[in-house]
């Protein structure tokens, strides 16, 4: 049975927290919430949220978050009669284009192309719309934040983006990187003179069967803006494949951890599940599980008293109905209650329960997140005491 | 069918799709958003990549890029033998894959094509065509598709369709779309951001606004008064119940804030679906929802609304 603070231990121990989950789980609220329990921790802590989550912003007392880090100030806390945190909490939204052209401007070697390259019109297309191309932009955004020597950070919270099926996440950059460099990439650009020009295969006069087919189906002047685009590309390969590298070491790392994100229904546990295989997979451990809008059981610290709700409801003017309709609500939230925890521990039987894996149910809040308030009671929510596991909440008497 | 991941688009479009086809339409449901979905609430054989009469009038039929990519080089180059030399080839693979949006376009062409087949005698194969789409930015990389193409490829023959294909999306008595959302802050948020984009990015009609998971008022306005009355009572023993209580009004009016946030910018008719008791749907929750569906259009308008969906 871990105990309440197995939680913050877990995140004291955490120098890079990866978010995982399927989407409409309260990820990126979860991941601001985390950060922000880090912050009041005293360490200088970054959420950097994939979605384009203006709420965030907003609950975060920002004006809005852009690809640029911004700081949540004290006065942000203060206004709203809160206790800022003794270290630093800041937040960044990856921003897939800026992201790229950033990449580029920082990283390409030849000056020349980098300006086509900018300028090409299947790039902006290319940049936003390869598959994979937000989560390998996350991975050099985590890899600047976790190289960068100015102003040190000693938490880095990353929201990923939803995923359905096993990891993506992981997978994403290896496949962007696949389809941008290989083997038919490279015979494709192979320098190859016609006409006294350095071109790339694909135009030589004498151009395949093959590629004159492809081309009846997109037209050639497509194929040709494509092998002038990976031309562009080139010498950035390498960088590339070297920061990819890095930034799997950096999440292979025991001071990385990844925190499972659901909600304790059947659909979001079984992507739990599946994240927590493929995790496993890499032999890359989860750190703890998080079950989200949990529904509050009724019956945790009072025991049931129908009778007396139906006479003081008919006391105070209200009819047997309402008094039936009372309970039966009370009822069905005690029974979902309790096929909630049912479901977590079934979860926790299932990944092994450990301190160092803690499943915790966090109850639904009674208001939107849609201040610093509204997170700071999320964070108390999430890192307050949970009830033990495999236990009822009370020993209370049945109902009959 | 448009909509933030998990909002529930597979289910409502294939209840869409049987009560047309009940309705006696010839109905097409393509799946692009989760293969074999729509075959396992129907309960019937997943969908093959050609369309397939799965239930007297419904026809169901699995779109992926690689498949649509497949049927559309068949119609281009007429001879299979002459597809399998040109795609069997890895430079070929490696090129398709990587034109940006040509998966999208190619089913997006696959639903033109299957929206425009006839049938020997020249009258429709299809009476409507429903598709479920992607989630959010997918879909409207996948409807924007045709547009992208027209726009940014050269001429071709790519551009040429492209261009018929952004005709047909963009005819509000021929295409429209629906649009389907929780009534929860975030997916409300999404959903209006959606709303505007498909309306005004894409240029599409809008049709039906569907609200998933509308829980049924426990408490009515009038239990109100007598709810707060207790609970300001504060007696120990009935914590629980006035804690669920005040915990289920905040929820009804939270619910009403996000649906009258859902209105302000949708237009036509708005269907509420009730939270289903279980995730598990089957022909029960599909009548529920076609219930709710038919309640939702009263008589017949909003039904000739999709009739107009060809």
């Amino acid at each position: 049975m871990p105990p309440p603070e197995s939680l913050s231990l877990e995140l004291d121990r955490a120098k890079v927290l990866v978010c995982v989950g399927a989407g409409g789980v309260g990820k990126t609220t979860t991941s601001a919430a985390v950060a922000m329990e880090a912050a009041r921790r005293g360490r200088r802590v970054i959420v950097l949220t994939i979605d384009p989550a203006r709420r965030l912003a907003a609950a975060l007392g920002l004006p809005e978050i852009g690809n640029q880090e911004r700081v949540v100030s004290n006065e942000s806390f203060e206004r709203l009669g809160l206790e800022p945190p003794r270290g630093v909490l800041s937040a960044m939204m990856l921003d897939v284009k800026t992201s790229w052209d950033e990449v580029v401007m920082k990283y390409h070697p030849e000056p020349e192309a980098k300006r086509r390259l900018l300028e090409n019109r299947l790039y902006f297309t290319l940049s936003t719309a390869l598959a994979g191309s937000q989560e390998y932009m996350a991975m050099e955004k985590l890899y600047d934040l976790a190289t960068r020597t100015e102003d040190p950070l000693d938490l880095i919270v990353l929201d990923t983006p939803p995923a359905s099926q096993a990891v993506d996440f992981l997978d994403a950059p290896s496949k962007m990187l696949a389809a941008l460099d290989n083997d038919a990439t490279r015979w494709l650009l192979e320098p190859y003179t016609t006409a006294g020009r350095v071109t790339s295969r694909l135009f030589d006069a004498g151009s395949s069967f093959v590629i004159r087919s492809l081309g009846r189906l997109t037209g050639t002047a497509t194929l040709e803006e494509l092998a002038e685009l990976l031309s562009q590309f080139q010498g950035m390969y390498e960088g590339f494949r070297q920061r990819a590298k890095a930034v799997r070491v950096i999440l292979s790392d025991p001071s990385t951890s990844f925190w499972v994100v659901a909600a304790p229904h059947p659909s979001p546990i079984e992507t739990a599940l599946s994240f927590y295989d493929r995790l496993s997979a890499d032999g890359i451990p989860v750190g703890a599980f998080l079950l989200n809008r949990a529904e509050p059981d009724p019956f945790e610290h009072t025991p049931p008293a129908p009778e007396l709700l139906r006479a003081r409801v008919l006391a105070v003017g209200g009819s047997e109905a309402l008094a039936e309709r009372w309970l039966q609500a009370v009822q069905s939230s005690h029974m979902a209650a309790t096929l909630e925890r049912e479901r977590r521990d079934q979860l926790a039987a299932k990944v092994g329960i450990s301190e160092a894996r803690p499943v915790r149910l966090v109850p639904e809040l009674p208001v939107d997140i849609h201040d610093l308030a509204g997170l700071e009671a999320l964070r108390a929510s999430i890192f307050g005491a949970d009830p033990p596991f495999g236990e009822p909440p009370v020993p209370a008497f049945r109902e009959s | 069918m448009l909509g933030k991941g998990g909002v529930g688009r597979s289910v409502f479009s294939a209840a869409l799709a049987l009560r047309a086809s009940q309705r006696g339409k010839r109905v097409l449901l393509l799946e692009v958003n989760a293969p074999d979905e729509a075959a396992r609430i129907l309960q019937v054989a997943p969908a093959p990549d050609d369309p397939r009469e799965v239930l007297n009038n419904l026809w169901l039929c699995r779109m992926t890029p690689t498949g649509a990519m497949r049927e559309y080089a068949l119609l281009v180059l007429k001879f299979k033998a002459i597809y399998h030399i040109v795609f069997e080839n890895r430079l070929v693979k490696y090129l398709l894959r990587s034109i940006p949006s040509l998966g999208e376009f190619t089913m997006l062409g696959k639903a033109w094509y299957h929206a425009e087949e006839r049938r020997s005698d020249g009258s429709p194969r299809f009476d409507l065509v429903i598709i479920d789409a992607p989630a959010t930015g997918h879909a409207l990389t996948f409807l924007s598709g045709a547009r992208a193409v027209a726009d940014t490829v050269p001429v071709g023959p790519m551009k040429a369709a492209a261009e018929r294909m952004a005709e047909l999306i963009e005819d509000p008595r021929r295409a429209c779309f629906h649009l389907m959302s929780l009534p929860e802050e975030m997916p409300v948020s999404e959903a209006r951001d959606l709303f505007a984009a498909a309306r005004d990015r894409v240029r599409m009609h809008a049709g039906l606004a569907v609200m998933n998971r509308v829980r049924a008022r426990r408490f009515s306005v009038q239990d109100e008064p007598i709810v707060r009355a207790l609970a300001a009572e504060a007696e120990p023993a009935l914590l629980p119940y006035t804690e669920v209580a005040v915990r289920e009004m905040k929820r009804h009016a939270a619910r009403d804030a996000h649906l009258g946030r859902f209105r302000e910018v949708t237009m036509g008719p708005l269907v509420c679906l009730p939270e289903l008791p279980t995730e598990d749907v089957g022909p029960e929750e599909l009548e529920l929802i076609i219930g709710a569906l038919d309640e939702a259009c009263g008589v017949r308008p909003e039904l000739e609304t999709l009739d107009a969906t060809a």
